[in-house]
């Protein structure tokens, strides 16, 4: 049986691996797909921006604007300031000659330093969303920063209880404006280790492709009893378990050389780290059994050629969209989010994710191992004792 | 006539396929559906952030307050940073908040403390999710900054001047930040459904059409088209009749998307005979594409299985799975290769800036000249199999 197995297998595989959109499907694909994700989301390119300021106030708080935060050495080499008219700045944005512009009203300064409400405008452009919101987070903390002295010059002015004098009241405003707010929003990430794209993307798109890789295995038998070298085989005294085992070994071997590969490829090229080995491989095994157990089941609930197709498409498409390795599960409704757990995919990416990001070894994916597998196993089950009864039939 | 005949005759085919027609209408519309509701206005409804302020003192604890009371954001508390890291990886809420331990001790004793906004790069949060953030803890860091100050130069006990600092903060003026975006309307960028519907309608009529190359390399194969040309008709006839039921069944499924779009998810294609001729220009451009790989690919197994992922790499490319404008420079013009790329910039251009036919016609000429291209490629092609 061992020796049927063997054989139907390397058949199978070299069977396979003739047809070049095999190796499509299980190898290019999913890598080419991965690195545009990670080219489009690699965090190699630094940002840079071109900012129109329309200056109509120069005054200090205009200038504590311009020179400040725009010229800051934080900010220098990547913002590129041009000072222009108030008229033209929209018009610019408009024609995309600058991804942003400022507006600094007439009398800022004034309205500011008396404590009358004042407006302080940025237009961006939908062409450039990015350069468009980080002009108006500079806006914004600008304006905070110039509340904040405003206050803690009044508050401090209240505190003394008596009227200040003039000197008195600017050495106040003056130590209020040099001093930055002691609390600020920085970025960060999620987990504890550096999530670069290649990470996230090889493993989705290795999994999605995974579902397509591994349903030849189911759809050779098919094709074999439509054929007659099912018959034949069976008719040279072939065990029926030992065909079906070497089916399904030739899909594992694809699925899971087609998941390594993928692994080997974004480390190599993208430098991505996918964690612990042993818990990748775990999980990689799995959730190939899963994918098997999965096309095998409902290949085998079909009656002809055409319905197989039809039937492993829709539910591999099925569980790709609901496993978010298609689209991305941020900000979609409770409900459909939950969904994802309904799909082993789903069950595999998240271990793969909650590996990259949290570390840790196969403790971190035990739970994730633990459904893909069940899943396979029980699929796997019953897809083989119904193509058994095929088989025989 | 005889041309109409084989494509009306593709197209009842097609009817009769109920896979076919999953790939053609159901799918299309289901990831609409989905894509439009994870990318839906943000504006409309409160964005989920998470906070974890673990350890961060009294004013931690009031920063937490104050985000929950924001009317922007729906804050929801978590236990430490680790698992509201977990819960943004898993899309549960935007993005977090972390208030660091020790928060309010440094802040009382004059140092800084920092508050971390978390995001997955993967996903960027919406903007305004951010913005609000970053409001509450400014206006909580100026009245820390406001009571320091008054503490130092009044001494005054810190608590005492925090509370003069906050009843004062409700009657400063405010210097506020107006944010416009030029063009027709609001958004040059459409969110929500308005975004999702023409990206997959450049999408999956590109992959059908791609995929339906299988078809055509049947027909090669089991030799209809040669005992067609053994009837009084033309090779002329017959190319032309393939090319006609392609780029019908292009454009059924580019009708359907538009109309199902404009219906259901309320999608305002802006120019509606813009829009309509930006389709029919890029269905020519799928139906070349088509035509051209029916012409060259050995086997019908070879289309429908290259066809999909190829069409999502170029979808991907094109800016049918995100927009083109957050990518960088360099993969916008890699993008700007293909033909998807020019049928997004026209639709995007019509849907957020309501330009008219005149705002396109760049759009349209470079798509029409891919499908000049590719039509004459595929005929030559075609003619060579048929004939040669």
């Amino acid at each position: 049986m061992l020796r049927t197995a063997l054989l139907v297998a390397g058949k199978d595989l070299r069977q396979r691996l003739r047809d070049r959109s095999a190796l499509v499907i299980a190898f290019i694909a999913p890598f080419v797909l991965a690195s545009i994700i990670g080219l489009a989301f690699g965090g190699d390119f630094a940002f840079r921006a071109t900012y129109a300021v329309a200056d109509a106030d120069r005054g200090p708080v205009a200038t504590g604007f311009t020179d400040g935060v725009l010229a800051s050495e934080g900010l220098r080499d990547l913002v590129t300031v041009r000072r222009v008219e108030p008229g033209e700045a929209r018009a610019l944005v408009d024609r995309g000659e600058v991804d942003a512009a400022f507006l600094l009203p007439a009398g800022l300064s004034a309205a500011v330093q008396a404590g009358r409400p004042a407006t302080l405008t940025v237009v961006s452009s939908g062409e450039n969303p990015i350069a468009g919101q980080v002009a108006r987070s500079l806006a914004e903390a600008y304006t905070a920063e110039l509340a904040a002295t405003g206050l803690a010059v009044a508050t401090a002015l209240d505190a003394a209880g008596q009227p200040p004098t003039e000197a008195g009241a600017r050495r106040l405003g003056e130590r209020a404006a040099a001093t930055r707010l002691p609390a600020q929003l920085v970025e960060g990430q999620v987990g504890g280790r550096t999530i670069e794209a290649a990470n996230y993307f090889g493993p989705s798109m290795a999994i999605f492709f995974l579902f397509f890789t591994v349903s030849f295995g189911a759809r050779s038998v098919l094709a074999e009893r439509r054929q007659g070298t099912m018959r034949r085989l069976l008719a040279s005294a072939a065990p029926p378990g030992g065909v079906l085992a070497g089916k399904a070994l030739a899909a594992f071997t694809l699925g899971t050389a087609s998941m390594l590969v993928m692994w080997l490829a974004t480390t190599v090229v993208f430098g991505a780290d996918w964690g612990d080995p042993v818990a990748v491989v775990a999980l990689t095994v799995s959730s190939v059994l899963s994918a098997i157990g999965i096309t095998a089941l409902v290949i085998t609930l079909a009656k002809t050629d055409e319905q197989a197709e039809g039937y492993s498409s829709l539910v591999v498409f099925t569980l790709a969209l609901l496993g978010g390795n298609f689209i991305y599960l941020a900000q979609l409704p409770e409900l459909l989010q939950r969904a994802a757990l309904l799909t082993p995919n789903g069950w595999a990416l998240r271990g793969f994710v909650d590996l990259v990001a949290d570390g840790g070894g196969l403790a971190t994916v035990a739970l994730p191992v633990a459904v893909t597998l069940s899943v396979g196993l029980v699929t796997g089950a019953l897809a083989l004792y119904r193509a058994r009864r095929m088989v025989m039939a | 006539m005889k041309a109409l005949v084989m494509a009306g005759s593709g197209l009842r085919r097609l009817a009769r396929d109920r896979l076919a027609l999953f790939f053609l209408v159901l799918l299309p519309v289901v990831i609409i559906l989905i894509v439009g509701l994870a990318f839906g206005d943000a504006g409309s409804e409160r964005l989920p952030v998470g906070v974890a302020e673990e350890g961060a003192g009294r004013l931690g604890s009031e920063l937490r307050a104050e985000l929950e009371a924001s009317p922007a954001l729906d804050a929801r508390a978590y236990d430490d940073a680790g698992a509201l890291g977990k819960a943004v990886r898993r899309g549960v809420v935007a993005a977090g908040v972390v208030v660091p331990a020790g928060y309010d001790e440094a802040l009382r004793a004059g140092r800084r403390a920092d508050v971390t906004f978390v995001t997955d790069q993967t996903r960027p949060a919406p903007a305004p999710a951010r913005s609000a953030v970053a409001a509450v803890v400014a206006r909580q860091a100026a009245e820390v900054k406001a009571a320091r100050l008054a503490a130092e130069t009044a001494r005054v006990p810190f608590d005492t001047a925090l509370a003069r600092a906050r009843a004062l903060a409700a009657t400063q003026p405010q210097v506020r930040v107006e944010a416009t975006t030029v063009g027709g309307r609001e958004d040059a960028l459409p969110t929500g459904f308005n975004y999702t519907a023409p990206a997959n309608l450049v999408l999956f009529v590109f992959i059908t059409s791609m995929a339906g190359a299988a078809s055509l390399i049947e027909a090669r194969r089991l030799g209809v088209t040669r005992r067609l040309l053994a009837t009084p008709t033309t090779a002329a006839t017959i190319l032309f009749g393939e090319a006609l039921g392609r780029f019908a069944v292009a454009l059924l499924q580019g009708l359907i998307i538009f109309l199902v779009g404009w219906l259901v998810f309320g999608v305002d294609w802006g120019d509606p005979p813009a829009a309509l001729l930006l389709l029919v220009t890029f269905a020519l451009v799928a139906t070349g594409v088509g035509l051209l790989l029916g012409a060259v690919l050995g086997n019908a197994e070879q289309a429908t299985s290259i066809g999909p992922p190829v069409g999502i790499a170029l979808g991907m490319l094109g800016g049918c799975m995100w927009p083109l404008a957050i990518v960088p420079a360099p993969m916008r013009a890699v993008g700007h290769l293909f033909p998807q790329a020019w049928a997004m910039d026209g639709f995007i251009a019509l849907i957020a800036r309501n330009a008219g036919l005149a705002g396109i016609t760049r759009q349209l000429a470079v798509l029409a000249a891919f499908a000049a291209v590719l039509l004459a490629l595929a005929t030559w092609r075609l003619r060579k199999t048929l004939v040669g």
